[in-house]
This record gives C-alpha cells, structure tokens and sequence, in this order.
C-alpha cells in the first residue's frame, strides 16, 4: 500500500461513464439501497453491465491508498464500485429490482452500535 | 486448515427427543405469555452488551426488557467495575438516561437534579434540607445481577439467580469464554425491526437448516445446503439447548457464484456464503471452531431464551429478540468482527457481505408474522417437526422446563 503521493496507478479513465457515476456514486449504503429500489431493471443492468467490466482496475486503482486518504476525485468511482454490490441480486438472481420471498428491506433499520434501538 | 480426506458431515439431526407433534399455544396464549415474563424474562441470564463497548469509566449503555417495563442501565465504574441497575432514580421514579449509550462522570437526574456516581451511591441532592429524615445512603439505585463470559455482558433480574452465567452456558465452556472475550472483536454492523409476532418465531427460524434450500432459494441456495446444517442439543444444559452447525458443500461449485461474489472473495471473508479467498484473522479458536473439518463455516447456539449466536472464524452475528407483548417483537442483528477493513477492497469485499446477509436475513424474517396469524386465528393447532427441526423441540422442552421449576421453586 502506499500513498495518495507516491500513488503508481494513475485514475482509471472514465469516459462514457459519467452518467452512470453520477447516478450511482452515492455515498451511503441507504443511498444506493433506495437508487437501486427507485430504479427500473433497464436502468440497473445498464449500469451494472457498464460497470462490470471496469470493476477489477477500480479496485485496484482505490486499493494503493490508505482508506482515509483516497482522493476526493476518485471518491464517486469508489461509491459506484460499491453500489455493484447493491445491484448484484437484483440483476444476477432476481431479474427483479426486489427480492419478493423476503420481507421489505427498509423494515431493516440499520444500527449505529449494539445497544441503538433509536429513539426510545 | 483441514484435512481434505475427512469430509464426512455429522449426522442431520435426530429423534431421540420424541416424534409427535408440538402445541401452539405458547405462542399465542396471554396466560403463558405472562408465565414468561415471570418465570423466564426475570429469572433467565440475559444478554445486555458487550464488554468492549462500555470500555471507559463514565461509559453507559441502557438495555430494555420492553415488556417488564424494565429499562436498565449498564456502567463502567471508575473502579473500572461494571455494574447494573435500574433506570429509575430513588427520588421518584424518573428515569435516568434516556439515550442508549454515552459517557457521564455521573447520573443525574433530569426531574429534580439528585446524582449519583457510577457506583450507584446518591452523591448529591440540591437543597438537602428541604427533606425532614432522608438518609442518602439508603437511596441507593437499585442494582441488578450482572456478569461477564466470552466479552458480553449478561443481567439477570432474579434477586438472587438460580445458576451463575458460567453454570448457565454449560456445554458453552472456558474455550468459548476465550475465544469470544478476544479483545480484538469489534462491533462492525447491524440491523433492527418490529415483528407483529410472538418473539420465539423469530428464534425458531434460526435454529433449523431444513428451511435453508426453499427459503433461500433467491439468495445462498446451494451455498449452504440445507443437508449441509447438522442440528445438535444439549438436553443437560440450562441456556445452551441447542445449535446447528452449518458446512459447505463438497463441490463449491455449487451455489450461484455471481462476478462480484468471486471479485470480493479476493479482498476478504466477509460474506459466509463466498468462499473467501482469504481467510478471516481471528486467533485462538482452538476447542470452538471446527477448523479440522475443511467445509465448516459457522455453528450457532440458541442462547436461552433469546439469542441465536453464530460463531465463525473471526466473525461473530447475534441475534436477539425481545418481546414487546405476546404478539409483537423487536428484532435485532449485530455483527462482530475481528478485523477492520483497512484497504478499499476489503470495504468492498464487507458492503457485498453486508448486503447479502441483509438480503438473506429479510428473507428468514419473511415467514413469522404469516405463521403467527394463523396460529392466533386457530387455523393451526400444532405443528409437525422432523429429526432435522430437533432444536425446535429442545427449545420448547427447555421453555416448559424453566417455568415448571421456577414455578416449583416458588411453592412451599
Ligand atoms: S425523580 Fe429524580 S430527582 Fe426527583
Ligand atoms: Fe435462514
């Protein structure tokens, strides 16, 4: 690993994916989890197939900084890397923007620490 | 790692606790519902917190029993003690904290301004001599029974509990204790809800591998089958009645392996159902993990009466379930790991595994409020178990055996 400084990959070239960084490269898991259920299936494969095949030098180019030190410019890259996450059932086993044998996923409230039950 | 000759799995369950179908009304009857609040939710070792989470003098956590009312708070003293009590300050009642975590150099209450330290002694009263006869050192907070094992912090609200934590968790022994007291765990994420449903359906679902291949079939079908979870029980224990144990298929072709499961698998472990790569750190596991057995991923434990506690190399998920009232539960899941990411492609490898045991848990929640209807309305009376589904019956025995003898224990 190594620094921001002495960073040996340059960015990854990312022409003709601006639409779908900007769309996708959302900062939180709850962002992309509701980008991905206000999506239809067109506009999630499309991202998902845009993306796919960049996916390993993404990686790989976020991978030579310190997490804390990835640059501010590359930080919508490494969002929409993430947001394949979200999208990979839906295209991959659903073909369905939700997953209908399981409850409705925003009934899952994400947790701050163990005891957070929310306002009490 | 193991030896790849030995690839027998144990066998899937058993019927030497009985065949014959079990009764409902445990889930829906009011008039047991109120036996378990006495006999089990005041009597049973209850787990509260975790250890490291409440590391510094002054650090508190507020733990809910919802349906005995009974809000307590957990705080590391500046003897570095940890110690328990109820929420409820001697003056008149109020409550103490009211978030569920902080750090205070005292607890002092918002109604009148009394305050007391961390040792629970009342330490200050504004205008004193307003009272005729208060004696501040009968005003004590209320304390309530608190132990350590394995990092987690456990309460009981017997006034005097039957059996120490230690006695409680047998077959779960000092291995466990060590493995799970690593100081290293740290809590990563977690999820809770609301169920309109009886807080043992919610247990129920986990502690079986005969649901995995149909209700997974979505998600990790394949990955972990269902003839791959072995069930166990402990007919001896007082809070361990049960687990699973849960391996791999032989042929790890199996199960849907999608381009971002195996480009994850490369960064890290996170998700249970890809075969990593790389292996979780976690040191110490020795007498816990079944690490001989080359496919074993995780074994879980019905911790009586409300946690299913998985255990896996480096990675720990709980799962607890509160009742609220007969018909309705708070749900809550939390994992904890032993390493932090440190690279991106490890917080890639952890959102993939976040997202696929958020998918997986949505649908093994999917089922309980469907089954507890039709258990309320009478449409079923009792339900059918096979040698796969034992835990269910260890648990049920387990459920009537704590109240009969608590019952027992009340009677001249
Ligand atoms: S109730 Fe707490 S100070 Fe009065
Ligand atoms: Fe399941």
């Amino acid at each position: 690993m190594s620094t921001a400084a002495n960073a040996t990959q340059p960015r990854p070239e990312i022409s003709g994916l601006e639409n779908h960084l900007a769309a996708w490269g959302l900062p939180t898991t709850e962002k992309r989890l509701s980008k991905r259920l206000s999506s239809n299936m067109e506009e999630v494969r499309s991202f998902y197939d845009a993306m796919l095949p960049r996916l390993p030098e993404f990686i790989e180019y976020l991978n030579q900084f310190p997490l804390d030190a990835i640059p501010k410019e590359a930080h919508q890259i490494a969002w929409a890397t993430l947001a394949m996450c979200e999208v990979d059932n839906a295209v991959n086993k659903w073909n369905n923007i939700t997953l209908d044998t399981g409850i409705d996923i925003l009934r899952m409230i994400p947790k701050k620490n163990f005891p957070d039950r929310g306002q009490q | 790692m193991g030896k790849v000759e030995n690839l027998a799995l144990p066998e899937i369950g058993s019927h030497m606790l009985g065949t014959g179908k079990l009764p409902v009304e445990q889930y829906v009857s009011q008039e047991f519902f109120e036996l378990e609040k006495e006999h089990i939710f005041r009597k049973s070792w209850l787990l509260a917190g975790r250890e490291s989470d409440v590391k510094a003098p002054g650090d508190y956590q507020n733990f809910m029993v919802d349906t005995l009312g009974v809000s307590v708070v957990i705080a590391r003293g500046k003897d570095q003690k940890l110690r328990a009590f109820y929420n409820a300050c001697t003056h008149r009642g109020s409550r103490l904290v009211n978030a569920s975590t902080g750090n205070v150099r005292a607890l002092v209450c918002s109604f009148h301004g009394w305050s007391f330290n961390l040792e629970g002694d009342l330490i200050n009263v504004p205008d004193a001599a307003l009272f005729a006869d208060l004696d501040q050192k009968q005003e004590h907070l209320k304390p309530i029974h608190l132990d350590v094992w394995g990092g987690f912090i456990f309460i009981n609200l017997a006034q005097k509990p039957e059996w120490t934590l230690r006695e409680y968790l047998k077959p779960l022994d000092d291995k466990f204790d060590r493995y799970l007291g690593n100081k290293d765990w740290s809590w990563s994420f977690g999820w809770r809800a609301k169920f309109k449903a009886n807080w043992k359906l919610i247990v129920d679902a986990q502690i079986e591998g005969y649901h995995v291949d149909m209700t997974h079939r979505k998600t990790i079908a394949g990955a972990i089958p269902g003839s791959s979870t072995a069930a166990y029980y402990f007919p001896e224990s007082i809070g361990v009645p049960c687990g699973v144990a849960a391996y791999r298929p032989e042929d790890v072709s199996r199960g849907m392996q999608t381009p971002i499961n195996l480009l994850s698998a490369k960064y890290g472990a996170t998700s249970i159902y890809t075969k990593p790569e790389r292996q979780f750190a976690a040191e110490g596991g020795e007498g816990v993990l079944k690490e001989d057995h080359p496919l074993w991923i995780f074994d879980n434990y019905l911790v009586f009466p409300n946690i299913v506690l998985f255990v896996q190399k480096g990675q720990i998920l709980i799962q607890r379930t509160l009742p609220i009232s007969a018909d309705e539960c708070i749900w809550e899941v939390d994992f904890y790991h032993t390493e932090r990411p440190t690279s991106f492609g490890h917080v890639f490898n952890m959102e993939q595994g976040v997202i696929q045991i958020r998918d997986v848990l949505s649908e093994d929640l999917y089922t309980a409020e469907g089954i507890h209807a039709n258990f309320k309305c009478g449409a079923i009376s009792h339900v059918s178990l096979n040698k796969q589904e034992v835990p269910l019956r260890a648990y049920y025995n387990r459920l009537l055996s704590a109240i009969e003898q608590d019952q027992a224990k009340e009677k001249p």
